[in-house]
């Protein structure tokens, strides 16, 4: 999630971490991050960051965030698993700068998600504020 | 008896590696692998991982740096390296010093494909170009240049048997094939058979279809989740496929059958899971490729004639 000066919290778009694929990354936190020593993580956050807010700017461009591949466009090779492109629509993108970084492991129970979607437990892993 | 004679198991051995075969099916496969390669390789930005910063790479061990090639820092030279296969996968695709093509491309993808996902693990399982790194080698190795090919080295002659053109098919089938059979063997072996039941099913979707960072579509997958006879059929039809696809080495009725059916299941996980199997182009290699060639030639033969019609009925 970025976080704005205001405090407010945004989904991020896929696209944002190339060329790491959104798994990749979530797959590396998961296994390696907490190895690291915090200037390292700090390295981590802030790179992540830097491509998120590039991410954004390019997302409120004329052009929209490019596909891996500007030649083939829609029809660049997906990756294992489908991502919502979530900035597509200029609307959805969020006009202020990214000042912080949040990551959060989500967990829930299939069954009770399946009544109510708000049912998540969130933790945060990872805060990195610039 | 027949079964249990050893003369009988050596023809049958010799039938399904060197039965005659096509020089078309053997360049079908080339420029279908070919182009599937060229695709997926297109479509990532592997330069740029090797550009990542340092921290990334810190966990990379070093017996995985070797196995590939793979270091970090390198992106000017890993730009060079995807051009470099990029050109010989058109090589292969249009004919040019077939072969070769195929040699350089495939051990350049066993250097690149990796870079993808190498920061957290040492294999590159699933995200399309494995398969492609060994047929590309494979077909390097074999006659993929005597049918629809630009430029053939002059050194390259045509096979003395036809035999040669069906045992690099067969090897294509069963890097495919395989995919499929240890897939299935894993589910029953880590989970057992009741990786089929309609719970387990239901779960899978639920999960597939809740991830909201992977939550493209959902309809189908909260419909089958909700119907227990669905989740058993889709479960059920899951093994069936997975053991069953083997039989399309052998027998030519599975292959019409299973093999379309196979794309059409991909189709079924792709709507109701979110997740991708992008070797699925690969299927073409159960092809008839002389039976499509010739449904074309018939096709381009019949249109002249057709113009010549509408044009006197004018």
């Amino acid at each position: 999630m970025g976080v704005d000066i205001s405090g407010k919290e945004s989904d991020i778009d896929y696209r944002a971490w190339r060329p790491l694929a959104l798994e990749e990354l979530l797959s590396w936190i998961k296994l390696h991050f907490a190895r690291l020593d915090p200037a390292a993580r700090d390295r981590v956050g802030a790179y992540l960051l830097g491509r998120s807010n590039l991410a954004r700017e390019q997302a409120l461009s004329l052009a929209g965030l490019p596909y891996p591949n500007r030649w083939f466009g829609p029809l660049t090779a997906p990756t294992h698993m489908l991502h919502p492109a979530i900035w597509s629509n200029p609307e959805s993108v969020p006009h202020n700068s990214f000042v912080e970084l949040r990551v959060y492991e989500e967990t829930w129970n299939l069954e009770e998600r399946s009544h109510d979607p708000q049912k998540v437990t969130r933790v945060l892993v990872f805060d990195y504020r610039k | 008896m027949k079964l249990l004679a050893p003369s009988w198991w050596i023809l049958a051995w010799d039938r399904f590696w060197f039965a005659p075969g096509s020089p078309r099916n053997l360049a079908g496969a080339r420029i279908t692998f070919a182009t599937y390669s060229l695709w997926v390789l297109l479509s990532r930005n592997l330069p740029e991982m090797s550009g990542l910063p340092p921290v990334f790479w810190s966990q990379v061990g070093a017996s995985a740096r070797w196995r590939y090639l793979d270091f970090p820092g390198h992106p000017d030279l890993e730009r060079v390296l995807v051009w470099i296969t990029a050109i010989a996968l058109l090589g292969a695709i249009v004919g040019v010093l077939p072969r070769f093509s195929c040699f350089v491309s495939g051990l350049l993808l066993y250097h690149l494909a990796p870079l993808e996902s190498l920061i957290w693990i040492p294999h590159p399982y699933a995200r399309g170009l494995t398969i492609s790194v060994i047929a590309l080698l494979t077909l390097s190795f074999s006659p993929c240049g005597d049918c629809w090919a630009l430029l053939r080295p002059r050194w390259d002659k045509p096979p003395a048997q036809r035999g040669d053109y069906t045992w690099p098919i067969r090897l294509l089938q069963l890097y495919l094939v395989q995919i499929y059979f240890f897939s299935g063997y894993a589910k029953v072996m880590v989970v057992g058979w009741k990786w089929a039941s309609a719970s387990n099913i239901r779960s899978w979707m639920l999960r597939c279809t809740q991830n909201e960072q992977i939550r493209v579509f959902h309809a189908l997958g909260t419909w089958i989740a909700a119907r227990p006879l669905a989740c058993w059929c889709v479960g059920i039809g899951t093994l069936l496929f997975e053991f069953g696809l083997v039989t399309a080495l052998f027998s030519k009725w599975a292959r019409w059958v299973l093999v379309p059916l196979v794309a059409v299941f991909h189709l079924g996980i792709l709507l109701s899971m979110n997740l991708v199997f992008l070797n699925v182009p690969q299927l073409l290699v159960f092809a008839n490729w002389d039976v499509l060639a010739a449904w074309f030639n018939s096709l381009v033969r019949h249109l002249p004639a057709r113009e010549q019609e509408n044009a006197l009925r004018y």
